[in-house]
């Protein structure tokens, strides 16, 4: 079992900090760490450089794996990042997409074939239970479909450590659901997955922890009560807001009223 | 999961759709080859079926006359249109998914006009090397002034961001700025060097010869299958260039290797016909909508529609004013500028 372990980490974009000396607790395999916090919190940031997407100092490993250092086909291997978008104006069918994110990887890591590949995305689209879209093209399809689309070349490539940022964003109840309890599957069957969600309930109801960033830095952390408190809400989103359970016993987060920040 | 089979199977429509493009691929080869026949057939000195064949097929038959149109006049410009074609297609197609722009092509960034550049420097300098063919160092020197503006367009993209419009209005700058300094190694050459600078403003394919058609036969035949090979990770960077890496496509070396092609395939056509409009933008276009932009695909059926199209384009250069053949540029501009100024105003719509 590997353990993605961040430590001191800062990245600067231009000439903006946007983390600044960052160290987070082990996030172990076999559980889902959602990432929450206020917009421009550096959430997506902290996603893109554990990916390896964008340049950062300090350390970040992955089991045995300086992730600083290892090459793009050693990266590759382990992880799968899903960015928040796919971009529009793609003449390119679903299967296809799941396909080249299969066969556009490095030599070794490849299916024998494309028609493997083909078997593979198929089975990861009836997985995801969008197997009606398999033919249609990117182009056409709704906000949520392309984010089941891109989950879907996220976790083709069967990976041990998932990035997913934001993959709830565009979808409606049953597919956020849907999405969940697919992550909340991979992370059963071995994978560590960290998420950058925006829902907190969401949070709450299908992560083992929550870390929750603000300004580039790591102000609450642990089991969904632990990290989430009406303090934490006060001072990250400015809000005064109860956390209750609801009758099922799960955290709902109930927001009353603004604090007027100019005011204070 | 067994009752899964008793649905649709996906898979089988995708084994259709894949069965289709291979139709169109073989469809469209036999579409360029007759095209090239005819465009072989056709001119002004109004040779008749016989005779053509009798030229082509035994040469020693036939009239020396016939023998001299078809294999130094014909032929080369013929076989010259369809190498154009293709070089300058797919250059556009590497070209539209690198920059991620519909619009991208060799002409309408002025990668063309940079070529054309660098050639005109080569003939005015009198550049030569002993041992090695003028036309050799004409197409280098086209090359090297390619690279530089594919690497200035990259650089552009890279620091503002893919933005189409800036790219667009940053291209056609370039194509201003580098006529405007051919114009002026214009205006300095003697009479002799003008007379075959002039050529490249106007593209033609009636100074093609067989040297020139080795070369870029040459180019064509190295670049094309690396251009090929590439397919996969192409496709993936149309999902956005995160997500390609994390794939584990190396972004940056894709780059640089389809930044190095662009310019070979781009130099080497406009070193030996001059500047021939949209044919890279014309090309790419048209495989887009008939086999979408699955680059196994996507390349292959650009690069044919792109010798297609200049086959074609050869032919009604000869046909538009009887007896007199129009430069073959002005034929594609004519053909290319409504598919341009259409993806423009889609553009525009889209917003």
């Amino acid at each position: 079992m590997s353990v993605l372990s961040v430590k001191n980490l800062s990245v600067t974009l231009g000439k903006r900090a946007i983390i600044q000396d960052l160290t987070l607790p082990d996030l172990p395999s076999n559980a889902v760490t959602a990432l929450v916090g206020p917009n421009a919190a550096g959430k997506s940031t902290l996603l893109k450089s554990i990916a390896g997407l964008i340049p950062s100092k300090g350390s970040i490993a992955w089991g045995t794996m300086d992730l600083q250092r290892a090459t793009l086909a050693d990266r590759a291997r382990e992880i799968a990042f899903m960015p928040q978008a796919l971009p529009g104006g793609v003449q390119l069918r679903v299967l296809e997409t799941v396909v080249s994110a299969l066969m556009a990887s490095p030599s070794g890591q490849r299916p024998k074939n494309t028609a493997e590949a083909r078997e593979k995305a198929a089975a990861v689209l009836i997985r995801l239970g969008i197997d009606d879209l398999t033919m249609a093209s990117l182009d056409t399809l709704s906000g949520g479909q392309r984010q089941m689309v891109g989950l879907a070349q996220a976790i083709v490539r069967d990976p041990k450590l998932l990035l997913l940022d934001e993959p709830t964003s565009a979808l409606d109840l049953r597919h956020q659901a849907q999405v969940m309890s697919v992550a909340r599957a991979i992370a059963d069957s071995g994978c560590a997955v960290v998420v950058v969600l925006h829902d907190l309930a969401l949070a709450a109801r299908w992560a083992d922890r929550i870390l929750v960033l603000d300004h580039g830095r790591l102000v609450s952390s642990g089991t969904p009560a632990e990290a989430i408190t009406p303090q934490m809400l006060a001072d990250v989103y400015g809000v005064s807001a109860r956390v209750e359970p609801c009758s099922k016993g799960r955290l709902q987060v109930l927001v009353d009223e603004m604090f007027d920040r100019v005011a204070i | 999961m067994t009752d899964i089979a008793t649905k649709a199977d996906p898979l089988a429509d995708y084994g259709l759709l894949l069965r289709r493009r291979v139709f169109i691929v073989a469809a469209l080869s036999f579409l360029t080859l007759g095209a090239f026949l005819l465009d072989v057939a056709l001119g002004p000195s109004g040779l008749t079926v016989g005779e053509t064949l009798q030229g082509l097929f035994f040469p020693e038959e036939a009239r020396r006359s016939v023998t001299v149109i078809l294999w130094q006049v014909r032929l080369p410009a013929a076989t010259m249109a369809v190498l154009v074609g293709i070089g300058l297609s797919l250059a556009g197609a590497e070209m539209q998914t690198m920059m991620n722009n519909a619009m991208a092509s060799p002409f309408t960034l002025g990668v063309s006009s940079a070529a054309s550049l660098g050639a005109a420097f080569a003939i005015v300098l009198g550049m030569s090397l002993p041992g090695i063919p003028q036309g050799w160092i004409v197409a280098f020197n086209a090359f090297v002034f390619a690279f530089g503006s594919m690497a200035l367009l990259q650089l552009l993209v890279r620091m503002r961001g893919a933005g189409a419009e800036t790219l667009v209005l940053f291209g056609i700058a370039l194509v201003f700025t580098f006529n405007a300094l051919v114009s002026l190694l214009q205006f300095v050459a003697s009479q002799e060097t003008l007379q075959r600078l002039v050529f490249w403003t106007l593209g033609s394919l009636t100074r093609a010869n067989w040297e020139s058609i080795g070369i870029l036969a040459v180019v064509v035949a190295v670049i094309s299958p690396m251009s090929f090979r590439a397919a996969w990770s192409l496709t993936a960077l149309r999902l956005g260039e995160d997500r390609a890496r994390s794939f584990g496509v190396d972004v940056g070396r894709l780059r640089i290797y389809s930044l190095l092609r662009i310019s070979l395939l781009t130099s080497a056509s406009v070193a030996f016909v001059g500047i021939i409009g949209f044919i890279g933008l014309v090309g790419p276009h048209i495989a887009r909508l008939l086999v979408g932009e699955d680059h196994r695909f996507f390349l292959p059926v650009s690069a044919l529609m792109g010798a297609l199209v200049m086959s074609l384009s050869s032919i009604a250069s000869k046909m538009i004013i009887p007896g007199i053949l129009v430069p073959v540029g002005i034929v594609t501009a004519l053909v290319g500028l409504p598919i341009f100024f259409a993806l423009i105003l889609k553009r525009k719509e889209r917003l």
